[in-house]
């Protein structure tokens, strides 16, 4: 296997003990020869790239072989913590990282629940996975012990009837003695809106992350065993009382997100007309939905580990509940409805009324659960034009159990609605399916037969690549909401908030708010106060949500910060910019991260850390065959204006958006093909594979407008250097293999015998052309 | 022993609700455990879930209660039978 070369290559670069406090060991796990490999990452890894999502990519970077197909046993599957996972209030995240199956980017999803932090507690930061293991397989580890366990009996199981399996068979307790990171049948059958499940609900949810495991035949990773060390860590501790009290002392944090959970974004976007409904052919939808019509069915709140918010909603539908948890805690609460102070004070006064789905007093095992969060409520919601809370929470749980991806299933979902509306499907294609706006058995039964890949649910599993392997024309492109093959994570409609549309173009992993989400722009203490917003984004932003002006800083800036938090492993609901502007910021990282690993970072090297990840997820994009035309937006947001509410007629003009596209790539110091600059290109290169060499090209080639390219494969010779040139520009294949382009290297024309060429870091190729004449 | 929330506490309330035997409750300044009715969870889980979820790990055990698990046991079994009374 080519990986295996590559992972040897690496591992010299590795180390075999920490090298700085408090670092975990990477595990190289070789599904196939069942081996493993345990290193530690140069500290240069944690200067440039910090941990969880930005170190996940450093390796990603050095291991894939870009043109293999997602679903490749020799692509990656990459969990990372971050550097502060378990040991700062509300760091309790990781990520997962590979290519994705479900679009045409990066996978990158993150969670947070325990497992995370159990990993990190066992004295992991990362776990590789490669290569297709013989039969079904479940990893488990306990500190210094690491095995494969035959996962044969387990397959079949979803996702509570998994975690209940493995409690009885290892006995233990999930979150006191085991944390479980597992596939449902969903990921078994390589669904590509599958993704890996945390707990209950929690979820490495965008990308496909559950095809990708079951493609390995992973069913779960077990760590096994209690955290050693629950004592106060010094000398974190004094600190993160710091950074505790100023997360539970924001008004957003404290009133709402400890309350009733992230449902509370419901009624804003409604009432601003800019929810995405019916596949966003319109922007409002029912106020049957408001957060609190679900009061009655709340029973509590849970939350992740170590984590002081608890913004984890619970359900329960059942006659039994003790329900009211939250109940009109949003009343009065005017910052939540800035387009419509009234609608603060209209409640609802919503009753419970179920009595089980068929009405006949009869309850199961999804009549309860946790979330929904405001992505299920919307994609479950006005996207396919659902409107009674007690279904939403009903698909929400069987979701969770299913393992899907709200946001890509329902999107799915809600993109065949379309068709089956406009006719481009019909029931032939269906197979008999009814698939009008809202029906909910149908719905229901869908989600079981995506898992199963079933009948038409065979195409929502191909997700937004339904076209590609053939279930609908090309016609129906036109109507999927989706940027690089993502579809978009959010039910915000972002055709009035400009940059919450550019940051959904922009973002690497596709049509996703959680990279950089702008909403603060709309709040009126930032909007009011220009000097204010100015300083929080490093630049002048218009203080006018529609408008492009200014856009590109606080893109750019939240792009930077949310970057930071991922690898560190903070949440982004308690991250700075995300929910307020009085949340942990970069200088309290720097602060936490220097008491426990003995690393100093002044905020601007943080900041500096933030871009860096986000230019290495364009440059695997770049490997992957993104360009600049696809940080773009789905047609619709171009061509069809909002038809009510206080914007209506707004849409995003084209040649407004190339111009804020074009100033955010100048400010992150990005090409005109998205992706870094010759410099930063050169430092990024040597920084992640340690080798770097400039090729200089007689003209601009496609894919090249700087007439420069960097190779950063380690290639020995000329010819070699040739081949990687080509892969890197297949687009401009006929220009590189000109026989009468030749090679210079370091100022040396070569003219023959290129094999015999050596080539090194920090050398200099130009091409040249053969001049003919006489 | 009983356990004890230190001055670290920011009061966040994340242990009320796991608390089995409801002994914890809001003081002046930071979180209060009441000794008479902690049991360090004993006789309901494995470990202390007010340790489990303290963001601040800001809950020690108190050295001025001081008890064996079977006294923790026995305090348990007591508090159970007040429930059922």
């Amino acid at each position: 296997m080519a990986i295996r070369e590559k992972l040897a290559r690496l591992v010299a670069r590795m180390h075999d003990t920490p090298q700085y406090n408090a670092q975990g060991a990477v595990l190289f796990v070789d599904l196939e020869q069942r081996t493993f490999v345990k290193k530690y990452l140069p500290l240069e890894v944690l200067r440039n790239f910090l941990g969880g999502r930005g170190a996940n990519m450093w390796l990603l970077y050095n291991l894939v072989e870009a043109e293999r197909d997602a679903l490749d046993p020799e692509i990656p599957l990459i969990f990372g913590t971050g550097v502060l996972t378990s040991s700062m209030p509300s760091a309790t995240r990781g990520n997962i990282t590979s290519k994705s199956p479900d679009s045409y980017a990066i996978l990158d999803a993150n969670a947070g629940d325990y497992f995370p932090s159990f990993l990190r507690c066992h004295g992991y930061d990362h776990v590789v996975l490669f290569g297709r293991s013989p039969s079904w397989t479940m990893l488990r580890l306990s500190y210094e012990t690491a095995e494969l366990v035959d996962a044969t009996p387990y397959v079949g199981l979803n996702n509570l009837d998994m975690a209940a399996a493995i409690a009885r068979d290892f006995n233990c307790v999930e979150r006191e003695d085991m944390a479980l990171a597992r596939i449902t049948t969903s990921g078994e059958n390589q669904v590509l809106c599958s993704g890996i499940m945390g707990g209950v609900k929690s979820i490495w949810a965008r990308g496909g992350g559950g095809a990708k495991m079951g493609s390995l035949r992973v069913k779960a990773i077990m760590i096994h065993g209690a955290p050693k060390d629950l004592q106060p860590l010094q000398p974190m501790v004094k600190y993160n009382k710091v950074i505790g009290k100023k997360i539970i002392s924001t008004s957003v944090i404290k009133n709402a997100l400890k309350m009733v959970g992230t449902p509370f974004l419901y009624k804003p976007s409604r009432v601003l007309c800019a929810l995405g409904t019916k596949n966003n052919q319109e922007t409002s939808w029912k106020p049957t939905l408001d957060a609190d019509n679900f009061d009655p069915y709340r029973p509590g709140m849970d939350g992740c580990y170590l984590c002081p918010v608890h913004c984890r909603n619970q359900n329960d539908l059942t006659p039994e509940a003790q329900v009211g948890w939250g109940a009109s805690a949003l009343k009065g609460l005017t910052g939540n409805a800035s387009y419509d102070k009234e609608q603060a004070s209209v409640e609802h006064g919503k009753q419970r009324s179920y009595n089980g789905i068929h009405n006949d007093g009869q309850y199961d095992k999804y009549d309860k659960g946790d979330g929904p969060e405001y992505v299920t409520l919307g994609k479950f919601g006005p996207m396919i034009g659902i409107q009674e809370p007690e279904q939403v929470l009903r698909l929400n749980n069987i979701l969770n159990d299913l393992g899907l991806d709200s946001a890509s299933t329902g999107s799915s979902i809600a993109w065949a609605m379309e068709l089956y509306q406009r006719s481009i499907i019909t029931q032939k294609e269906t197979g008999g399916l009814d698939l009008t706006w809202g029906n909910y058995p149908v719905i229901e039964q869908l989600l079981f037969m995506t898992a199963k890949r079933e009948g038409f649910g065979d195409t929502i599993a191909d997700s937004a690549r339904a076209v590609e392997r053939g279930k609908y024309p090309a016609q129906a492109l036109d109507y999927r909401m989706t940027v690089k093959g993502l579809f978009q994570s959010d039910p915000h409609d972002a055709r009035i908030l400009k940059a919450f549309a550019l940051g959904l173009s922009v973002a690497t992993r596709g049509m996703d708010h959680l990279r950089n989400r702008v909403t603060l722009e709309i709040n009126a203490r930032i909007n009011d106060d220009a000097a204010f917003k100015t300083a929080l984004y490093n630049g002048p932003v218009s203080a006018a949500p529609n408008s492009y002006a200014g856009k590109e800083y606080a893109v750019r800036k939240c792009e930077n910060n949310y970057a930071v938090g991922d690898s560190v492993g903070m949440c982004r609901f308690n991250t700075k910019l995300f929910n307020s502007p009085s949340l942990p910021d970069l200088n309290d990282f720097a602060t936490q991260i220097g008491a426990l690993t003995g690393q100093t970072f002044a905020e601007e090297e943080l900041d500096e850390v933030g871009r860096n990840v986000t230019g290495i997820e364009r440059m695997l994009n770049f490997r992957f065959g993104l360009r600049a035309k696809d940080d773009t937006l789905p047609r619709r947001w171009f061509e069809e204006a909002l038809t009510e509410g206080p914007f209506a007629g707004e849409k995003v003009d084209r040649a407004e958006f190339d111009g804020m596209k074009d100033r955010f790539y100048h400010l992150t110091g990005l090409n005109a093909e998205g992706t870094p600059a010759v410099e930063w290109h050169e430092k990024l290169s040597r920084l992640i594979s340690g080798f770097a060499v400039r090729v200089e090209l007689p003209r601009a080639l496609p894919g090249a407008p700087e007439k420069v390219v960097i190779i950063d494969e380690n290639v020995s010779d000329l010819t070699a250097l040739r081949a990687a040139l080509l892969r890197k520009l297949p687009e401009a294949a006929n220009d590189l293999n000109d026989s009468t382009w030749n090679m210079a290297v370091n100022g040396n024309m070569v003219l023959s015998g290129e094999a015999s060429v050596p080539i090194a870091s920090g050398d200099r190729v130009l091409l040249v052309p053969v001049i003919a004449g006489g | 022993m009983a356990m004890l929330i230190t001055d670290l506490c920011i009061t966040c309330d994340v242990c009320l609700a796991p608390c089995p035997n409801k002994a914890i409750s809001a003081g002046e300044d930071i979180f209060y455990i009441d000794p008479a009715k902690c049991t360090e969870c004993v006789g309901h889980h494995a470990i202390s879930q007010c340790v489990k979820v303290c963001p601040v790990r800001a809950i020690v055990p108190d050295p001025a209660h001081r008890e064996s698990k079977d006294e923790l046991k026995a305090k348990y079994d007591h508090l159970q039978a007040l429930k059922a009374a």
